[in-house]
């Protein structure tokens, strides 16, 4: 299963990697990111199954912090690096993108 | 391409089945909330324990909830139905990672919270559902009990 990088995977990606050491929630990646979290969670599955992300309950006595568990989220190592290429490249124009603005400046 | 038709099937098979869902359980109702109710079927913790919830026997417990408006369980009926349809695990995980989050999250932001589960819950059973057949050891032919 190829990885589709859409903008809303780039800014998931993007809010990983800001501090990779840092385990973030469901709710802390959807303000940071601006997603609601119904469309951040399939990404971060997908990041998941693609051993990109990893995640893990929080250990915690519900009753006493009165709150569920969150669910935190970490890159991998493999996930950190595959992450900062694919940023890199979604940031760098494409090669066809230069020719044609070669090409209208040459003829200008 | 056997495999990318029946994918298709499967995919549409689910929008139709979480849209069905969504319309029996009266999820155009969803902004309105049932997050109440979902964590008092889920577990004791959580945004009813936040809004003071009295016990359920109380004529308090008969009013129409202050932040809800009295929706009652209309979209968390809808989630759970959805989550039924995800392999082993996942729909339940999907559940609590829904729960976790409304219960800290800013009471205007759970309708559209709710909503946006809802909207990608296909997605969600797609992808669980093809992680989990990827994890499944495969039993065939080579299967010496057979």
């Amino acid at each position: 299963m190829a990885l589709r990088m859409t903008v809303q995977t780039m800014l998931i990606l993007q809010a990983l990697l800001r501090d990779p050491s840092r385990e973030p929630y469901g709710l802390e990646l959807s303000e940071e990111t601006g997603l609601l979290p119904g469309t951040a969670y399939p990404i971060l599955l997908r990041l998941e199954h693609e051993g990109w992300v990893t995640s893990r309950w929080e250990d915690i006595d519900p009753h006493a912090e009165k709150r569920p568990p969150r669910r935190y989220y970490r890159l991998t190592a493999n996930g950190a690096a595959q992450a900062s290429v694919a940023i890199s490249n979604a940031r760098r124009p494409k090669g066809a993108a230069l020719r044609r603005l070669a090409e209208e400046g040459g003829g200008a | 391409m056997l495999g990318l038709i029946l994918g298709v099937i499967g995919f549409l098979a689910i929008n139709v089945v979480v849209g069905i869902a969504m319309g029996l359980t009266g999820a155009q109702n969803v902004s309105g909330l049932g997050y109440h109710h979902m964590v008092r079927d889920q577990s004791s913790v959580g945004i009813g324990r936040r809004l003071g919830e009295s016990s359920q026997g109380s004529p308090a417990a008969r009013q129409p909830d202050p932040v809800t408006g009295g929706m009652g369980g209309a979209g968390w009926r809808a989630m759970r139905t959805a989550s039924w349809l995800m392999p082993p695990g996942a729909g339940k995980r999907w559940l609590m990672e829904a729960e976790s989050y409304m219960a800290e999250a800013l009471p205007g932001k759970l309708g559209p919270a709710m909503r946006s589960y809802m909207v990608n819950a296909p997605k969600v059973v797609t992808v669980s559902w093809a992680s989990f057949l990827k994890r499944r050891p495969n039993r065939t032919r080579s299967d010496p009990a057979s």
